[in-house]
């Protein structure tokens, strides 16, 4: 039985570059940090400290990243919204792995969600053998960052009911939990805030109230702004997935990429990169994360199944499961892009059309 | 001997600084950066009553019309030098850079040079302000806040500005025309240290580089003795904010105005730090005004992410980048859209400027003013709106010519103003459509309409000659009929008979080329209505009789071809038999004849559109040009049952469209449309319902109840037993009936 773990924290697996920006630090440390605010935006942002290369987590606005950081600065809770695949898990993430070297004190927001899970519960053992103590308290992830002065994440917070979302309220503003069972109250170290993070295309979603929105900073996180920019994006993250999750498959060429992000812009904005031409827009969501999980799982499939290499074949598989997701009208609209658009587009692309093709039929 | 003060233009510290060099420097002679040879304006812009941001105004008088702007805000470090000379002892204050004459040449040469380039795609070379940008890592607006606006001591800001300048210079590429001014600023300054001896140089940064420590040569003598220049003129003229960040006649740095105010106010009193408080208060304020939620916790929450946030980018203290980056976080829920408007009242602000009378001296002006007071318009001048009721008649019962027609007189300025774009009236609808002697204005003056007025002088010297040369220059521009035709109108409300002519003239070329029954129609309608009503204008109208003729000609020849057409197209031709129904009964120089044959056609026709085909046959009845035994036939033909349904119900709202009188008195054809109706099935009913309830839509309620008292009549139910006809109880046949057409409520009438 394999005893590796198939993915790593972020403070795990760019721990050389944390240590090597943590040595060379110069700058005054926020409290309850492990590094100043300027090599948290070199760790997010990329550059190069002593001899170690960072290499760029988020590529994008660098003053939106501003933003977030000195939002954590001013012990502001800190809320990134966005369109699903827009990086805001990730960049949440790694903002918590920079400063506190811990991004695992995570609160997954579902709609099962309940209020203990924000702030305490009891180990009911316990409670009945010896009665309410400390020692039978199960504390929450935002109840541990408070009491060392660290950052909790909330991932996906307008999936919780509302009455979970409240109880954040006082927590965020109050900086305190008290415990009525003990008579007693924790209050939150120096360094303690909360990254939360929210989805504007979610159906079913418990809208946020405006009490719990005015705790937050708001950073609206956009998709990636140029062509040049999501390739780059695809790109870096497939080429270490494929590392970290062992894909015999070799990387596929830019070319490859160019395609994938060249339909995926396209079917997003509506119209061809050059405006010329409408497109009937699909209803899936084809983020930059989308077209990763694209290219990797055509990787996957390769190296598995085929000849090890990323061929127009894969491609169009993956391109059929991720643009028409069981709908008549996506089929439509992709027959329609395949036919008015891909087609069009000159001998790059002719492989590749006659397969999505096949497929689509 | 010269002192060098270089400053960024409408940096607040400069002009804080400022004072204090010429204090220290105590100079018998102040030059400032600006056109020589308007050195005059610098004494009307020191009056009291002026209210800034003003802008001297150098323009080519002669087309093509080209012009530079000198524009100076509350907080110009420039305007404090001018103040501070004059306040001790009156020192002299010159300009020192080209004159006007000679950089409107350059503008000139420059604009034909861009022409002559065919090479448009050609990289554009990166400037040294995008070099700084890559090297800083923020633009130079960001740059200059974050190191130059935090200074506090003149030595310190000195130092700095001097090594700027003499940076800026150094990554910039060479430029001829700036070789040639800062010669010139050197030969000013020659020039001035031996006239007064001791003097004050406020260049811009990069200039005093180039200006300093470098000698007046032989070379600068020849190189600036014969200047090439163009005539010129010259004005001050008020400036808004809007204007200073929308276009500046500098390169940088005025892209804020209010946000400079509000720093510049904040650095005299010496409270500086305040400024990022106050300017977040401001969007905050400017939210709740304006029904937005914006609580002081929130402002406080952004002053200190404000903070933090120049701290991570390297400046002692937010610049307006990060104040906006604050407010967008922290008020505006993460999007700019939120707080974009209060962004805008704040950093751009709605302050306009404003000069005494008698200091704007383009002739534009003075004609301007003239005509005000001989029209006796004077009591308009206020900034609160008010109406004019105008009688363009001849007023009999007076003596003069000039007072008989004052109202006429008043119509034509007005009317020319609009045309030249000044919005100084606006014109008001009338109730009453054809009283074409009566006008309604409302007048309002404001200071953007002094900014207009002189604007317009860029046209033209007087107020009639710009009216006719932004006419003219749209008549070149237009394409469309209609555009031309509408062109011909104001001119002819501005009295211009020469555009009217040029307009006609334009106006016919177009209309042989017209192939658009509706635009000609459109244009014929316009037209028309100048000849009929026209000499109230005491205009001739008489060279458009024979556009007129062509237009009228045309329509009918095009027509019956146009009338084989889809419903909707069909019902702008409507409009234009109307038009051309109605010309013809107004001029007698039309031939009456060929549209009554044209008419005649139409109705007669099965192959058009029946919509025009009822619509003309109406025009024939109303004229009385149709006999009684064709009317008759023309009903039966369309309401029997060889026409399809759906066409017969559209030729009888064609046919209904006009005197909806002469129709219901007609008992006939109520007779027709019965035994029509009747012999519908059910399917064929549905689809001539649609139509005939938009047709029965028009009538009032009153005829609607004679039509009704008719139709009684035909179905044989008197008065007295329609009562019991109508409420007897509805039989089952009936009520099956109804039902399959309940159906028709939910139809989409948005397809129609």
């Amino acid at each position: 039985m394999s005893k590796e773990i198939l993915r790593l924290p972020a403070e795990q697996l760019y721990k050389t570059e944390i240590d090597a920006l943590i040595a060379a630090e110069k700058d005054p440390i926020p409290e309850g940090w492990q590094m100043s605010p300027r090599s948290v935006l070199t760790y997010i942002m990329g550059g190069k400290v002593g001899k170690t290369v960072i290499t760029p987590k988020y590529l994008g606005d660098r003053r939106l990243v501003e933003i977030c950081i000195a939002t954590l600065v001013t012990d502001r809770a800190l809320l990134l919204i966005g369109e699903p695949g827009t990086a805001k898990s990730w960049l949440s993430e790694h903002l918590t792995a920079a400063i506190n070297g811990n991004s695992s004190r995570v609160i997954q927001g579902t709609a099962g969600t309940t209020e203990e899970q924000i702030r305490y519960t009891w180990n009911y053992a316990m409670l009945l053998a010896n009665g309410p103590s400390f020692d039978s308290l199960v504390k929450s992830p935002i109840y541990t960052a408070m009491e060392q002065g660290a950052i909790a994440r909330v991932e996906e917070i307008s999936r919780c009911a509302s009455e979970v979302q409240d109880a954040l309220i006082s927590i965020l503003s109050e900086k305190r939990i008290s415990i009525p069972e003990l008579g007693e109250e924790v209050a939150a170290r120096r360094g303690f805030s909360v990254i939360a993070t929210a989805n504007t295309r979610d159906k079913g979603v418990n809208e946020m109230s405006s009490a719990l929105k005015r705790r937050f900073n708001i950073v609206i996180l956009p998709a990636p702004s140029d062509m040049a920019t999501e390739i780059d994006i695809v790109k870096s993250r497939v080429a270490q997935m494929s590392r970290d999750l062992k894909l015999t498959s070799k990387l596929p060429d830019d070319s490859a990429f160019e395609k994938v992000v060249t339909i995926f812009r396209e079917l997003r904005q509506g119209k061809t990169l050059d405006g010329q031409v409408k497109i009937k827009p699909t209803s899936g969501v084809l983020s930059a994360a989308e077209a990763i999980s694209l290219m990797v799982n055509s990787m996957a499939i390769s190296g598995s199944f085929g000849s090890g290499e990323v061929t127009d074949s894969e491609l169009a598989a993956a391109l059929q499961g991720a643009i028409v997701k069981d709908d008549d009208k996506d089929k439509a609209a992709w027959t329609e892009y395949l036919e008015n658009v891909m087609r069009k587009k000159g001998k790059g692309y002719s492989g590749l059309y006659a397969e999505c093709k096949e497929r689509n039929a | 001997m010269a002192e060098y003060f270089g400053v960024r233009h409408f940096s607040p510290i400069c002009s804080h600084l400022v004072v204090q060099f010429l204090d220290r420097v105590k100079p018998d002679a102040v030059l400032i950066e600006g056109p020589s040879d308007l050195s005059g304006l610098i004494e009307p812009l020191m009056r009291d009553e002026v209210r800034f941001p003003v802008a001297i105004l150098a323009y080519t008088e002669t087309s093509p019309v080209k012009t530079v702007l000198y524009p100076l805000a509350q907080h110009s470090p420039e305007l404090n030098a001018m103040k501070w000379a004059r306040q001790h002892g009156d020192i002299p204050v010159e300009f020192c850079d080209l004159p006007g004459e000679a950089a409107l040449y350059h503008a000139l040469e420059e604009q034909s040079e861009k022409e002559d380039s065919s090479d448009e795609n050609a990289p554009k070379k990166p400037s040294v302000y995008d070099m700084l940008e890559k090297a800083a890592g923020h633009d130079d607006d960001v740059f200059w806040e974050y190191n130059f606006e935090q200074v506090r001591d003149l030595d310190d800001y000195l130092a700095a500005a001097k090594e700027y300048g003499r940076s800026l210079r150094e990554f910039s590429p060479e430029d001829k025309h700036n070789e040639l001014r800062e010669a010139y600023m050197r030969r000013r300054i020659n020039e001035a240290e031996k006239k007064y001896g001791r003097v004050a140089v406020i260049t811009g940064a990069f200039h005093t580089a180039g200006l300093e420590n470098v000698p007046y040569s032989a070379d600068d003598e020849k190189l600036t003795n014969r200047l090439k220049t163009v005539p010129t003129k010259a004005t001050l003229m008020p400036y808004s904010n809007y204007r200073l960040s929308a276009r500046s006649g500098y390169g940088a740095g005025a892209k804020a105005p209010g946000y400079h105010e509000i720093m510049y106010k904040n650095l005299c009193r010496g409270v500086k730090e305040n400024t990022p408080a106050e300017y977040l208060s401001r969007i905050a304020a400017f939210q709740r005004k304006n029904g937005f939620a914006a609580s002081s916790a929130e402002v406080i929450e952004a002053v200190r992410l404000a903070d933090t946030l120049a701290a991570l980018r390297g400046g002692k203290n937010p610049c307006l980048a990060d104040l906006r980056d604050a407010a967008v976080t922290c008020m505006g829920h993460g999007s700019f859209g939120e707080v974009s408007l209060a962004c805008a009242d704040v950093e751009i602000g709605t302050r306009i400027g404003e000069l005494p009378e008698g200091s704007v001296c383009t002739s534009v002006q003075d004609d301007f003013m003239r005509q005000l007071k001989e029209l006796k318009l004077d009591r308009f001048r206020t900034p609160t709106a008010q109406t004019l009721e105008l009688d363009l008649r001849e007023n009999i019962r007076v003596k003069s010519e000039k007072s008989a027609f004052l109202d006429l007189n008043r119509s034509y300025f007005l009317h020319r103003l609009l045309a030249a774009g000044v919005l100084f009236g606006e014109k008001q609808r009338r109730q009453q459509d054809n009283a074409t002697w009566a006008e309604k204005w409302e007048l309002r003056w404001v200071p953007e309409t002094e900014i207009q007025i002189v604007e317009a002088s860029l046209a033209g010297s007087t107020v009639v000659q710009a009216a006719r040369n932004t006419l003219g220059l749209k008549l070149t521009e237009s394409q469309s009929l209609k555009e031309i035709s509408q062109l011909v109108t104001s001119s002819f409300e501005c009295g211009l008979q020469d555009c009217v002519k040029s307009a006609s003239a334009r106006l016919t070329e177009l209309a042989a080329e017209c192939s658009s029954v509706p635009d000609e129609g459109a244009a014929l309608s316009e037209l028309s209505g100048i000849v009929r009503f026209g000499n109230i204008r005491r205009i001739d109208p008489e060279p458009l009789v024979p556009i007129i003729r062509q237009l009228f000609l045309r329509i009918c020849l095009q027509l019956p071809t146009e009338a084989k057409c889809a419903p909707d197209a069909a019902a702008r031709l409507t409009s234009t038999l109307a038009i051309v129904n109605d010309a013809c009964t107004a001029h007698d120089f039309l031939d009456t004849e060929r549209f009554l044959n044209l008419l005649t056609g139409l109705s007669d026709s099965d192959d058009i559109s029946m919509l025009v085909s009822g619509y003309a046959c109406s025009l024939l009845a109303e004229r009385g040009k149709i006999t009684a035994e064709k009317l008759s036939e023309l009903i039966s033909r369309r309401l029997s049952r060889g026409t399809p349904p759906s066409e017969a119900a559209d030729w009888f709202e064609g046919f209904s469209k006009r005197n909806h009188r002469a129709l219901i008195i007609r008992l006939s054809v109520w007779e027709k449309l019965c035994s029509f109706i009747a012999e519908l099935d059910g399917e064929e009913f549905k689809s001539v319902l649609i139509s005939l309830r938009r047709t029965f839509g028009e009538f009032s309620a009153n005829e609607k109840a004679d039509i009704a008292e008719n139709i009684t009549e035909i179905l044989g139910v008197s008065g007295t037993n329609a009562d019991e006809y109508i409420t007897a109880a509805v039989t089952e046949d009936e009520q099956s009936a109804i039902d399959s057409l309940d159906g028709l409520d939910d139809f989409d009438f948005g397809d129609i």
